[in-house]
């Protein structure tokens, strides 16, 4: 058989599948992508919205209370949370790029699941912590609605529960967040993982 | 400024309506199921659109399309559609050498069986590419084309040959 014959043949036969005409065209230029890299992109985009109502809520929480030390934890908490928009922002900018589909793909599938992931895990590191401050923020500001702050100092019960919190929920929480960002990320950076090893491999 | 956009716009849709194929043709041979085709389609032009602003003339938009065509169809497919060698005269509509079926169709499942690179080698190939051209497609390198092309001929001409 010669190949190139056979080939062009084809090309009349099968590759001439009808005429694209232009609403075709546009509709597809404006339709959302289904892509995994579209999912991890919204993705970072929920994550960002949920940092936005948190920074919201410590800050009102923060107003709202007149006890000065649960009320500069809560103001602390919205500092914290409010940092973690602007890192958070400059990071979904590269995200949110996405992979240049002009350009080398191995490689540029490589740096992109080693940035979403090295994000991922920079998250989760530096919110191990935080999680001891949202705990004593929390904490404090519920023992504060059935006693006072002097009494909390003077309870060695209350101190000690604070303690087991941090120790129990610390490592909890992390837990708890890595198995959040996996449900959340996990199966779209599989997919582009696979993909690396399949382009590797050949 | 809106009709600097429009006019990009326009410019967009012509040269992808005269080289309509290359998206079919990166399809067909990546692509079995009709529904993934379709939304392989409609993202092929939108990755493309979204990256047609970086597109400077210096290669053929032809050949630009190709490897935004095939990276999409790479990064964005469900699942590997690669039709294992052994299955090859069992796959549907497949012909053994011979056999009085088409052989476009025995072309295209032979080529269909190949790895992911290779299939894009070859039909890049058949479709008169030159090797550098290739290699700036794929992102090979063009001696790695050429050794690679020899081989998949061999492939090829033995799987069709019987």
């Amino acid at each position: 058989m010669d190949l190139k014959k056979t080939w062009d043949k084809m090309q009349m036969d099968q590759f001439s599948m009808g005429i694209l005409d232009d609403k075709d065209i546009l509709e597809a230029m404006h339709k959302k992508s289904h892509g995994p890299v579209q999912k991890i992109q919204t993705g970072f985009t929920i994550k960002l919205a949920f940092i936005v109502v948190f920074t919201f809520i410590f800050l009102y929480i923060g107003i709202k209370i007149k006890e000065p030390l649960v009320s500069g934890l809560q103001f602390f908490m919205a500092g914290v949370y409010f940092t973690a928009f602007f890192l958070f922002l400059s990071q979904n900018k590269r995200i949110k790029a996405g992979i240049p589909m002009d350009e080398g793909l191995l490689t540029n599938l490589k740096n992109y699941h080693a940035f979403v992931s090295k994000v991922l895990r920079q998250e989760e590191r530096i919110a191990l912590f935080i999680y001891p401050v949202a705990l004593t923020a929390g904490f404090l500001l519920g023992f504060t609605t059935q006693a006072t702050l002097d009494e909390f100092f003077e309870s060695r019960t209350a101190i000690i529960l604070l303690i087991a919190c941090w120790i129990v929920l610390t490592p909890l929480s992390h837990l708890l967040a890595r198995w959040m960002n996996k449900v959340s990320f996990g199966k779209y950076l599989n997919e582009l993982e696979s993909h690396i090893a399949e382009l590797e491999k050949e | 400024m809106p009709h600097l956009q429009s006019d990009l716009q326009a410019q967009y849709m012509s040269l992808v309506k005269e080289n309509a194929g290359i998206i079919y043709k990166v399809i067909r041979l990546y692509i079995d199921n009709t529904e993934d085709q379709k939304d392989l389609y409609q993202e092929i032009v939108l990755q493309a659109w979204h990256s047609f602003t970086r597109f400077d003339g210096r290669s053929k938009f032809s050949t630009w399309l190709y490897k935004v065509s095939l990276n999409t169809v790479l990064t964005f497919r469900r699942k590997n559609s690669r039709i294992p060698t052994d299955d090859l005269e069992k796959a549907s509509g497949y012909a053994l050498p011979g056999d009085k079926n088409d052989d476009t169709e025995m072309l295209m499942m032979a080529i269909k069986s190949l790895g992911e690179t290779d299939r894009a080698i070859v039909s890049l190939h058949l479709d008169g590419y030159e090797n550098e051209e290739i290699a700036e497609i794929t992102g090979l390198t063009k001696n790695h084309v050429a050794v690679k092309l020899h081989r998949i001929k061999q492939q090829l001409t033995k799987k069709l040959n019987g």
